[in-house]
C-alpha cells in the first residue's frame, strides 16, 4: 500500500512538473519514463493502472490526435512483466535471458513510448520531431535508469517484494 | 487468505491483462469524449487539480534570465502583470470599438436590403457625394475649461505674435482642446473619441476650443436607437437627445407606440443636420412610459466616465472633386 501511495505522488509530481515547467520538462519526458518505472516496479496489475491512468491523465491535459502512445507504451510494458509463458511472444521480443534484462526490456518500452509520443506532440513534422525527440530522451533515459537502479538496489537488500514464479 | 496470497494473485497475468484492458477501455472512452467535446470539463478539472502543485512549482522555480521572452509558463513581477492588464484592456476597447461599428454597419445594411427588395432598381449612376466629414485630432488640455496657468501661457504666447487676447482666449466650463479656428474648428461640430460621441464645440479662439460634454445641460442632439435582436441589429425610433447634468443623458420625443428597451444602442440621426457617419452616444439605462404619451428614456453616455487624453473633431467639407466638375459644367448660356 505504502509504495503504491508513493507511486500515486511520484506521478503525479511529474505531471505536475510538466504542466509547470514546459520549457524545461518536454512533454513525456517524465511522465512516461516514471509510468514505465512504475509498471516494472511493482510488476502488478495496480501498476499497469497507475502508469495507465497517468499517461492518460498527461493525453487529456495535452491532447494529440490519439492515445497511440498510452496503448503502445503499455503493451510493451504488460508483455514485458507477463508470466504467461504459453504464448511467449514477449520473450522473443524482448530477450529476457541477457544479464542487463532488467535494464535493456524497460528501456526498450520507455524509447517506443516516447518515440511514440513525441511523434504525435510533433503531428509529424521532421523539423521538430528530433530536437522533441533529443530532450525527451535526454531526461527520459537518466530518469528510467535511476529508477531501476532503485529498484535493483532495493532487490539486492530485500527491500522489495518480486513474485517468485 | 494471506497477504502473499494476495499478492501472488494481482501479480498473475490475468491480473495484468485484466487491469491492462481497463486502461484500454478507459482510452477509448477518452477518445469519444475528446471527439465529441466533452472531455473539456475534465481538461479542466485536471488542469485545476494541478494548479497548486504548479504554482508551488513556479514559486520556487528560478526566474530564467535567458529565457525571459518564452513567458508561457512563468509569472512575472507585478510590473509585467500591470503591463499585460494594460493591454488587455486596449484590446477589450478595441474589441468594443470594432463591435459598435459592426453594430450600425449590420443595421445600415439591413435597412438597405429593405429598401432594396421593395425597390425596383432601373439603373444606376456612381455617384460622387457632395459632402464628406473628415476628423482633426486634438489633444485634451482641461477638463475645467481655460484654467488660469494655460491663459498666461497662450496670452504671452499671443503678444508675440501680435494677437489680442480676445481672439485667443474662451469663455466657460468644459474640455478645453489645443486645436482651434487655425485647424478649422468651429462651434457646433461634434466632438468625438473613436465612435462615441464626446460632445460638441461650443466656443474657439484661434488655437483652443471648448467642447461641452454631452451630459450637459445645454446639449441636444438627433439621435436614432440600433435594436439587437435575434435577427441582427435594426434601427429603431428617433428622437431627441439631451443632457441632463449628472453625467446621464436622456432623450424625448419617441412616442410610446415606438419599441424601446435597456439595451438599446443610441446614435446619431445625423451630424449638424448632415446625413452622415453614425455616432455613437451610448446605451439605454432606464426606459419608462411618461405622462405624455412619450417614453422616458436614459442613456448612459459611453464617452462619459473615461478620463480622455485626445479627441478628434468631426468636421464636414464639400468634396473637392464635386467643386471642380461644377467649374467645368457650366449651364448653357450662362457665363
Amino acid at each position: 500500500m505504502k509504495t503504491i501511495v508513493a507511486w500515486v505522488l511520484i506521478l503525479w509530481l511529474a505531471l505536475i512538473f510538466q504542466v509547470a515547467r514546459p520549457d524545461v520538462f518536454v512533454s513525456g519526458s517524465l511522465a512516461v519514463p516514471l509510468s514505465v518505472g512504475c509498471v516494472f516496479w511493482l510488476r502488478t496489475g495496480t501498476g499497469v493502472l497507475l502508469a495507465g491512468a497517468a499517461l492518460l491523465i498527461q493525453w487529456i491535459l495535452h491532447t494529440t490526435f490519439a492515445p497511440i502512445d498510452v496503448v503502445v507504451t503499455l503493451l510493451l510494458a504488460c508483455a514485458a512483466i507477463s508470466r504467461d509463458r504459453s504464448s511467449d511472444v514477449a520473450s522473443t521480443l524482448l530477450p529476457t535471458g541477457s544479464r542487463y534484462a532488467w535494464l535493456f526490456q524497460p528501456t526498450m518500452v520507455l524509447c517506443t513510448g516516447l518515440i511514440v509520443h513525441t511523434l504525435l506532440i510533433a503531428e509529424f513534422q521532421s523539423e521538430t520531431l528530433w530536437p522533441l525527440l533529443m530532450s525527451s530522451l535526454c531526461i527520459g533515459v537518466p530518469v528510467l535508469v535511476l529508477t531501476l537502479f532503485i529498484a535493483r538496489t532495493a532487490d539486492q537488500f530485500g527491500l522489495r517484494r518480486r513474485p517468485i514464479w | 487468505m494471506s497477504g502473499h496470497t494476495r499478492y501472488m494473485q494481482s501479480t498473475s497475468p490475468k491480473h495484468i491483462r485484466l487491469s491492462a484492458s481497463v486502461i484500454l477501455v478507459l482510452t477509448l472512452a477518452a477518445v469519444v469524449a475528446d471527439r465529441t467535446g466533452t472531455l473539456t470539463t475534465l481538461r479542466m478539472t485536471l488542469h485545476n487539480l494541478l494548479s497548486p502543485g504548479r504554482l508551488m512549482v513556479l514559486a520556487v522555480s528560478p526566474a530564467d534570465r535567458g529565457s525571459s521572452e518564452s513567458g508561457r509558463g512563468g509569472r512575472t513581477p507585478d510590473g509585467a502583470v500591470d503591463s499585460d492588464v494594460t493591454e488587455l484592456q486596449n484590446a477589450l476597447l478595441e474589441n468594443e470599438l470594432h463591435r459598435r461599428q459592426l453594430v450600425i454597419e449590420n443595421a445600415r445594411l439591413h435597412n438597405e436590403l429593405r429598401k432594396s427588395r421593395k425597390q425596383a432598381v432601373a439603373g444606376t449612376l456612381d455617384m460622387i457625394p457632395l459632402v464628406n466629414f473628415r476628423v482633426v485630432k486634438a489633444n485634451i488640455l482641461s477638463y475645467t475649461g481655460l484654467s488660469g496657468n494655460i491663459r498666461e501661457l497662450i496670452v504671452d504666447a499671443g503678444k508675440t505674435s501680435n494677437l489680442k487676447p480676445s481672439d485667443l482666449l474662451v469663455d466657460g466650463s468644459g474640455i478645453l482642446l489645443d486645436q482651434g479656428q487655425q485647424q478649422g474648428i468651429d462651434a457646433g461640430q461634434r466632438v468625438v473619441s473613436g465612435m462615441a460621441v464626446v460632445g460638441r464645440i461650443t466656443d474657439t479662439s484661434q488655437w483652443v476650443a471648448l467642447v461641452q460634454p454631452v451630459s450637459h445641460g445645454e446639449f441636444s442632439a438627433a439621435i436614432q436607437l440600433v435594436k439587437n435582436s435575434r435577427q441582427g441589429a435594426a434601427f429603431g425610433a428617433e428622437g431627441l437627445l439631451e443632457g441632463i447634468g449628472d453625467g446621464r443623458c436622456r432623450v424625448s420625443g419617441i412616442p410610446y407606440t415606438e419599441s424601446v428597451s435597456v439595451g438599446d444602442e443610441v446614435f446619431s440621426a445625423d451630424i449638424n443636420g448632415i446625413n452622415g457617419p453614425r455616432l455613437y452616444y451610448g446605451k439605454v439605462v432606464r426606459a419608462e412610459f411618461s405622462a405624455g404619451g412619450e417614453w422616458d428614456v436614459h442613456v448612459e453616455p459611453a464617452a462619459g466616465h473615461v478620463k480622455l487624453d485626445q479627441v478628434a473633431v468631426v468636421q464636414p467639407s464639400v468634396n473637392g472633386s464635386r467643386s471642380t466638375i461644377s467649374r467645368g459644367r457650366t449651364p448653357s448660356g450662362a457665363r
